[in-house]
């Protein structure tokens, strides 16, 4: 596998180092009481006035012993998969707030978000689908209901997008209740997993914080992400952004490891962006982000940890530039060995998702994947005889050495023109967003809502039901 | 070169160290400190402000230029007591309740400074009730809220219903922004205006008090 290094062993010694002395000296503010109290009995200082702890490296090191270096994430069809440090990427999809067509955009409704399901659930290099701001409905329920939505239209992992500490409860519900019905637990089989993203500079929420403590005990798999703007919520120097975001995901891994020993962690550093100088954006297509991506995996694998990254583009349509800032920053992150990396079908900063995107996206990843490979030499590849057969004549084309290998050797692509110009003339002259967008209404004439276990399905939506009447009083 | 203009300059150059020198030589001459406000402070920001919103300039060097505007303002505040002089609007700026975010606030503050308005900021994740306290301490022309998350921005509204039951919505104006915020909530929850940047803020503030 091809593997890119961007900091090398020392450097990261000392940004590690860098970080615990801010645990240990500047600590982390922590808003939740009762986590506050635990993190103090476990052996941190504690200032409780101003809601202060200081975590010793000792003990950092110690929970970090605790996390199990692989998380388990299950797809209702396809099954488990692992990711561990060292171990092949997964690409997810985004969390946004708007849903664009075209050059269109417009507030994420519940529809649109079961088509994107939809089309994401035919791609094959997208592992898991993300939830998302439905903007039909309250705050209160946005979480519980898109995961309906999401398990409705997706056997693909689910990752819903938490907004309060009762949603991640409900969803909690709904999933041990339907996985009942298969004869399944979520620590055995987690369908769903979660996360949170501390408030940069190092502030852990209550509402974040009682995430954490209301989905541990489950053995589901958690993201803990630090989600850092370089130049404005931490340093403008990439290493000074890795001192900090270091600091506060090992927070995070030992405050989950307090409320559940041995719950699979995930590490992440790779949600970190830098601030635009001139627009104050957080930018999330540029060269930076996949620099700081693939540092975390990198440190993710020195503290034998699963990693995560989130690639996206800033541009606010499907075009050039939403393709050359995902393929760039993309494969950075995918040699950089980030094991679960989101985006895909993000747009905008990550404000918007779309269908066509998606379907771009899923065309890069399987290019960047055939990067990664890369070449096999061997025996057999070295093509030695073959060679010595054809001497000097062109014929390679008709050998059966070609039809044995051309399958696995060369990467097969759909979406993109590999035509001269009369044929692609002939063909419609189509840009490879018309192509997308065919593709995307190709998919949804075809595409079906996933068959759910009917008696799991009717359980889900009697807790939805459920829980709306509450959230709507 | 006119002492106002020289001081015009530093501000624009972001010269820490040299534009409360020259205010106090401006003053020295028998230049008044409303005119030093407008024609030498308040004009460098708009000069620095239209040169932002073109894309030509950085925030650092905006914050610089921010920063040197109040150093010469530092000389020229126990005069402008004296005096009575006012500011060009009175805002009360605060994120809402639940929320702990603060980097657009503060870079909508940093620019509304730099217009000639008089900022009281109370900071992050702030109650109505809070809110209230600060209008009717402060008196403000202008009254912003930002919010940063989807979960929180509803609490813009309950703000401006708090405020509708005390009996004061009406004797101010009311801007809302922040990542999630679109100018159709902002008219669902009641507001007067919504600006979608730190660039555009200032101007839609402008507008709706109606200043120039």
């Amino acid at each position: 596998m091809v593997k890119l290094s961007i900091i090398g062993e020392e450097d990261r010694k000392k940004i590690l180092q860098a970080s615990f002395q801010v645990l240990e000296e500047t600590g982390i503010q922590i808003d939740h009481p009762e986590i506050f109290g635990k993190l103090c009995e476990a052996g941190c200082r504690g200032d409780g006035e101003k809601k202060r702890v200081f975590f010793p490296e000792a003990l950092v090191r110690e929970r970090l012993r605790m996390s199990p270096s692989k998380a388990i994430f299950a797809d209702r069809k396809e099954g488990l998969v692992i990711a561990e440090p060292g171990g092949p990427s997964f690409f997810w999809t985004g969390n946004a707030l708007n849903f664009t067509r075209g050059k269109e955009s417009q507030a994420i409704r519940e529809t649109d978000f079961a088509e994107f399901c939809r089309v994401v659930n035919s791609l094959p290099h997208i592992q898991g689908v993300v939830g998302t701001n439905l903007s039909e409905y309250p705050p209160e329920a946005k979480d519980f209901v898109g995961f309906r939505v999401m398990m409705e239209n997706t056997h693909k992992h689910l990752r819903p997008c938490i907004y309060t500490p009762q949603g991640a409860s409900i969803i909690v519900e709904m999933a041990q209740a339907y996985l009942a019905e298969i004869g399944k637990d979520l620590r055995s089989f987690p369908i769903v997993s979660t996360g949170y993203t501390i408030v940069s500079p190092l502030h852990w929420t209550k509402e974040g914080l009682e995430v954490y403590a209301r989905t541990a005990g489950y053995g589901m798999p958690v993201m803990i992400n630090s989600e850092c703007i370089a130049g404005a919520t931490s340093p403008v120097t990439l290493a000074g952004t890795l001192v900090q975001a270091n600091a506060e995901a090992l927070s995070g891994i030992v405050i989950n490891q307090i409320l559940e020993p041995g719950r699979p962690c995930i590490y992440n550093l790779g949600f970190s962006h830098v601030m635009d100088m001139k627009t104050a954006e957080p930018t999330t297509g540029a060269p930076e982000n996949g620099l700081l991506a693939a540092a975390g995996a990198a440190f993710a694998r020195d503290l034998n940890l699963p990693s995560a990254a989130w690639t996206c583009s800033d541009s606010a349509c499907v075009d050039s530039q939403s393709t050359f800032e995902r393929a760039i920053v993309g494969l950075v992150q995918l040699l950089g060995g980030a094991n679960i990396i989101w985006g895909a079908g993000n747009l905008e900063f990550t404000r918007a998702i779309s269908s066509e995107q998606a379907v771009i996206d899923n065309e890069i990843i399987a290019a960047a994947r055939r990067v990664q490979r890369g070449i096999e030499v061997n025996e057999e590849t070295l093509a030695l005889r073959s060679i010595q057969e054809m001497k000097s004549q062109a014929d390679h084309l008709s050998s059966d050495f070609t039809l044995k290998h051309f399958r696995k050797e060369l990467t097969t692509l759909n979406l993109l023109n590999r035509h001269r110009r009369s044929a692609w003339e002939k063909r419609g002259a189509k840009s490879l967003e018309e192509v997308a967008r065919e593709r995307v209404e190709n998919i949804l004439k075809k595409a079906k809502p996933e068959d759910m276990n009917p008696k799991g399905l009717e359980k889900v939506l009697s807790i939805e039901k459920k829980w709306l009447a509450r959230v709507r009083g | 070169m006119p002492l106002v203009e020289k001081l015009k300059n530093l501000v624009i150059e972001g010269d820490l160290g040299g534009a409360p020198k020259v205010t106090q030589e401006a003053l020295q001459a028998g230049i008044d400190p409303q005119s030093i406000i407008d024609q030498a402070l308040i004009a460098a920001m708009e000069v620095i402000g239209g040169k932002f919103s073109c894309g030509d300039l950085y925030i650092p060097e905006m914050l610089l230029s921010a920063r040197t505007m109040q150093r010469a303002l530092d000389v020229l505040r126990p005069l402008i007591v004296d005096q009575g002089i006012k500011a060009k609007a009175v805002v009360v700026f605060g994120t809402v309740q639940g929320d702990v975010h603060d980097i657009g606030k503060n870079l909508v503050i940093m620019m509304m400074q730099g217009a000639g308005f008089e900022i009281h900021d109370l900071g992050v994740d702030v109650p109505p009730e809070r809110f209230y306290e600060a209008i009717q301490r402060h008196k403000p022309d202008l009254f912003c809220m930002s919010a940063l998350l989807t979960t929180t921005q509803g609490a813009m509204g309950k703000a401006i219903q708090f405020l509708r039951e005390k009996g004061i919505r009406q004797t101010i104006k009311i801007m809302v922004g922040g990542a999630p915020i679109t100018e159709a909530f902002s008219i669902e929850v009641g507001a007067d205006g919504y600006a979608s940047d730190a660039g555009s803020a200032v101007e839609k503030a402008k507008a709706l008090l109606g200043l120039k």
